[in-house]
């Protein structure tokens, strides 16, 4: 099944394949998005009343914090300190934890799917990509890498059967992702994809590449656990050789594995 | 060396790109792992340094034509026996009239670049009373290619691709609910 909703300021995309016999997908489905509207009106950073908008204004003591927020935080700093400090929640000095809570959500309703017997699925939102089991075609799912000019094409083709995709850039939003240390918006890099096994870590290494401007291609080609595709401003692209990308066949022909 | 006013610009991939006067005594060192080191000089100029990462970069300095250049090249690097070819390409154009005994940094502009494995860096700083007033930086990814460090992971180059696939979803950054539309409907105009 195939269920799209407008949350957390985006589209969110939830499809299940090859759903077990008796397995209510529905419903699985259905508390999947009011997990995602959950998210939102606990992570928004537009809404006032929002745990986020009340730690922000400093109306929450740190022990009045709900556990998610405690999660969200914690891995937040550790995404910091991981990436230098080029991922930052108080980038705009403001708490904005947007930029972790997106992926992680993503990640949670997944393993939430899958334990609860829906091993093919897949959600995307608003780019963010998390894929479990096969699609419909029997197959590992692909996920195209949006040219980061052309929004009806793909610059890339990755697939995979447990398989987190995060892409980040300047393309939609401007310049939108600042370099914490000087303030000003990074444009080097246009699209930065990670994949790997965790969207959200996925989703706060590509955003810290952006930020890091000259120095992001250098930084990705050394993750560990992940791999990256990007195209700078320019045009130039790159990828690591272990990018789990398939060759986009233009004769409908089953891709075939690219790996370096 | 007093009035003397250094850019040094380090490597993008090595030592940690650093901005900074040199003014009077106050000196500064564009050393490996440098992330953020604040140097103040006599009059309160104030060095701006960039994030950097792990040691394994050069530098070079440039000053305006009018001055005799000073030149600060750490040597984090120098373990390595193939020491990266740092490229610089000097363009500097003062500005102002010099004074006789200047208090901190020559007013001017001052421009450099520097070589990375992925393109060129090239930044200008902008001097004003005796002040940094501004830096921009630009790129160019178009230079050769070469590894700074021993272990020299890095990523393959490509040409970019533009192509319609059939695709199940497609992973951008997408914010806004027209562009995921615009996206979905080359997924499903594709996958049909």
């Amino acid at each position: 099944m195939h269920r799209v909703e407008m949350l957390m300021g985006t589209a969110i995309a939830v499809d299940v394949a090859h759903a077990p016999p008796g397995a209510d997908t529905a419903a699985l489905v259905a508390k999947a998005f009011e997990w995602f509207d959950e998210v939102d009106r606990r992570f928004s950073t537009y809404k006032p009343d929002s745990e986020v908008c009340r730690i922000d204004r400093g109306e929450l003591r740190p022990e009045d914090f709900s556990d998610d927020m405690r999660t969200v935080l914690d891995a937040s700093e550790q995404m910091r300190v991981r990436t230098g400090g080029y991922f930052d929640v108080y980038a705009n000095r403001h708490l904005d934890p947007s930029g972790y809570v997106k992926g992680w959500s993503v990640q949670v309703a997944s393993d939430r799917l899958l334990a609860a017997g829906l091993v093919n699925h897949s959600i995307n939102a608003g780019g963010d990509v998390r894929v479990r089991g096969v699609s419909d075609d029997g197959e590992p799912w692909r996920v195209g890498i949006r040219h980061p000019w052309q929004s009806d094409k793909v610059a890339w083709v990755v697939a995979g059967s447990d398989l987190a995709v995060a892409t980040s850039g300047t393309y939609e939003r401007g310049l939108h992702v600042l370099d914490p240390f000087t303030g000003q918006p990074a444009s080097f890099l246009r699209s930065v994809t990670v994949t790997g096994p965790d969207l959200a870590i996925a989703d706060a290494y590509a955003t810290a590449a952006v930020a890091m401007n000259g120095r992001g291609l250098d930084w990705l080609a050394r993750l560990d656990g992940y791999e990256c595709a990007a195209v700078t401003e320019r045009g130039d692209a790159f990828r690591s050789d272990g990018l789990p990308s398939v060759s986009i066949a233009a004769d409908g022909e089953p891709p075939s594995p690219l790996r370096g | 060396m007093r009035r003397a006013t250094a850019v040094v610009l380090g490597t993008l991939t090595g030592a940690g790109l650093l901005v900074g006067a040199k003014v009077g005594n106050a000196s500064f060192a564009a050393s490996g792992g440098a992330t953020a080191t604040a140097v103040s000089g006599p009059d309160g100029t104030t060095a701006i340094p960039l994030p950097g990462g792990s040691a394994g970069g050069s530098a070079t300095a440039v000053a305006p034509s009018a001055r005799t250049p000073v030149s600060t090249k750490p040597s984090p690097n120098s373990g390595h026996p193939t020491p990266p070819p740092t490229k610089s390409t000097p363009k500097p154009t003062a500005t102002s009239t010099p004074k006789p005994t200047p208090a901190g940094p020559r007013d001017g502009t001052y421009k450099a670049s520097s070589s990375e494995r992925y393109g060129t860096v090239t930044l200008t700083v902008t001097i004003s009373g005796h002040r940094m007033t501004a830096i921009t930086a630009a790129y160019n990814s178009n230079s050769p290619q070469y590894c700074t460090t021993k272990a020299c992971p890095t990523l393959r180059s490509e040409a970019l691709a533009a192509q319609s696939a059939n695709i199940a979803t497609v992973s951008g950054a997408t914010y806004t609910s027209d562009a995921y539309k615009a996206a979905l409907a080359a997924v499903l105009k594709s996958a049909g």
